[in-house]
This record gives C-alpha cells, sequence and structure tokens, in this order.
C-alpha cells in the first residue's frame, strides 16, 4: 500500500513539473533610472531582450509617487521582445525623485524552459522639470535580484 | 591651317571666288517664286483682311486656365508647406519627437497654451499625452524589425 501510495506522489509531482515547464516562466523584471542629483521629470527607454527568449506581458509602474502610474508603451509590445517606456510629470521639482529609481516594471513569460533573457537598455531622452536634457543612467533587474 | 599643309586646296578656293557664275533670269524667278510660295502663309492666300484681324481669338478655356493652373499650385504648396504631426509635436525643435516634448507641452497647456495635436478640437492634457504615444510607438525605428 506505501508503495501505491509512493508511486501516485510521484506520478502527480511528474505531471505538476511538467505542466509548470510546459507552460514556461513567468518573471518580473524592474526597469530602473538613476537620474543622480537632478529631480526626473521625464524619461523615454527603450528595453529589449538580446536573448529573443522573454515575452512581454504587461507593464507596471513605479515605486516613487511621481512614477507609480504605468508609463506610455506601444500595445504592440506586448508578446514581443521590445519595448518602448516613457513617462512625465509636471510637478514641482520637489516633488520629482531623484537618484535611483524603479521606474517601471515588466511581466513577461519565457517559454523556453532554463532560458533567462539578456536585457539592454537604451536611454533616448530624460528631462528635468523645466524640460532641460540630463544625463541618466538606466537598468533592468529581476526582481528581487538588485 | 598653314598654307603648306593644304596647296592645292587653297588654290582651287582662290580660282572659285574669281569665277562668275550665270544663272540664267527665268531661273532665278523660278527658284524665288518657288521659295515664297513654300513660306507664305496659306490664309494669306484666300483672305485679304489685314494680318492682326485673322489671328484667332482664344477661346474660354485658354483664357482661365493658367489661372486655373496657378491657384492649383499654389494650393498643392500650401498643402505641403503645413506642418505636420510630427513638426508640430517637436516641441523643442531637436528634430525628435520623444517625451520630453509630452513634457513641454503638458506644461504649455498649464499655463492655457499649448496646441491641438490630437485634432479633438480641445487643447488639454490629452495632447501631450498624445506625443508621449507617439514617442514610445515601435514603428518609428529600426527596432521595429527586431520585435518581429
Amino acid at each position: 500500500m506505501k508503495y501505491i501510495r509512493g508511486v501516485i506522489c510521484w506520478v502527480l509531482l511528474v505531471a505538476f513539473v511538467e505542466t509548470i515547464t510546459a507552460h514556461g516562466a513567468f518573471a518580473v523584471y524592474e526597469v530602473y533610472v538613476d537620474s543622480g542629483s537632478k529631480a526626473l521629470a521625464a524619461y523615454q527607454v527603450r528595453i529589449w531582450d538580446e536573448e529573443g527568449v522573454a515575452k512581454i506581458l504587461s507593464v507596471e509602474g513605479g515605486e516613487p509617487p511621481a512614477f507609480q502610474a504605468p508609463p506610455f508603451f506601444d500595445p504592440k509590445a506586448i508578446q514581443k521582445n521590445v519595448i518602448k517606456l516613457a513617462a512625465f510629470r509636471v510637478d514641482a521639482s520637489e516633488q520629482l525623485p531623484r537618484g535611483k529609481v524603479r521606474v517601471a516594471s515588466l511581466h513577461v513569460e519565457i517559454p523556453e524552459s532554463g532560458a533567462r533573457p539578456r536585457w539592454r537598455v537604451v536611454i533616448e531622452a530624460a528631462a528635468t522639470a523645466d524640460g532641460r536634457k540630463i544625463a541618466v543612467r538606466a537598468s533592468v533587474f529581476k526582481k528581487d535580484e538588485e | 591651317m598653314k598654307e603648306e599643309n593644304h596647296p592645292k586646296l587653297e588654290k582651287a578656293l582662290r580660282a572659285l571666288a574669281k569665277e562668275e557664275i550665270f544663272v540664267p533670269r527665268e531661273r532665278d524667278e523660278r527658284m524665288l517664286g518657288a521659295i515664297r510660295a513654300h513660306f507664305e502663309e496659306p490664309t494669306a492666300v484666300v483672305s485679304d483682311r489685314p494680318r492682326l484681324a485673322r489671328r484667332r481669338t482664344p477661346s474660354v478655356w485658354q483664357h482661365w486656365l493658367p489661372l486655373a493652373a496657378a491657384i492649383v499650385i499654389a494650393g498643392l504648396i500650401l498643402y505641403f508647406a503645413r506642418p505636420t504631426e510630427r513638426q508640430m509635436a517637436d516641441l523643442n525643435r531637436d528634430g525628435t519627437v520623444d517625451v520630453i516634448d509630452a513634457l513641454l507641452m503638458a506644461k504649455e497647456v498649464q499655463r492655457g497654451k499649448g496646441s491641438d495635436i490630437n485634432h479633438d478640437q480641445k487643447i488639454d492634457a490629452r495632447d501631450a499625452e498624445e506625443i508621449a504615444t507617439l514617442a514610445v510607438r515601435l514603428e518609428r525605428g529600426p527596432w521595429a524589425e527586431e520585435a518581429e
């Protein structure tokens, strides 16, 4: 009887693992922008997976109050491995974030088991509250891996 | 051309200039008559009216066609000289429509200015959002192929 129960558990475990891997893995990648000492009023980044293994499912807003709303993006980027994100705020400088902040999160699917996306980020534009262009740095990290 | 190179030719040409060619008067007149008949206007034979009166008066379409063409050309120039949506959206005139233009438009709207980018007959925050939407479109760069 013990033997039969063990076999059933093993079969169920294998079936569960198979189901999970057949549907691929899901992950969340966080997008950070570092504006240094300057107040970040607007940013625009292009992000793509060089490996081409990730499919973008949805986009979430960031952490600071100014960028909590989901950024602008082209809906055509969904189910693809490339996206452009942009957001802007007309708030006063004091209310805008400075330094390294999470501005958005990407929810992605990685259909291939064991595959790992390699994200590249290009900053297309960033500005302070008065619309002056500023140099910023951007990066993408897997959630809880930063 | 030097004389020593073509002495025979020079001699022959000089002799030709001195030689008188006789053309009979009848042949000369016949030739002149044929030339006149060839170049004479055909209407001159059938009409005795003065030359100016024989000119055809221009028809209506000949009169108005140049004006109509000028109007059409002016219209086309005006149409193509209109600022495009992209030109209107490029507020900082840096040649690209990006989120900074959206930010500048939002600030303009706050001040009660701005332009109707989305053509909804209103100038509001949606015009700034329209610029941001334009800025993130994937078709606008070589990465569009990467995404396919």
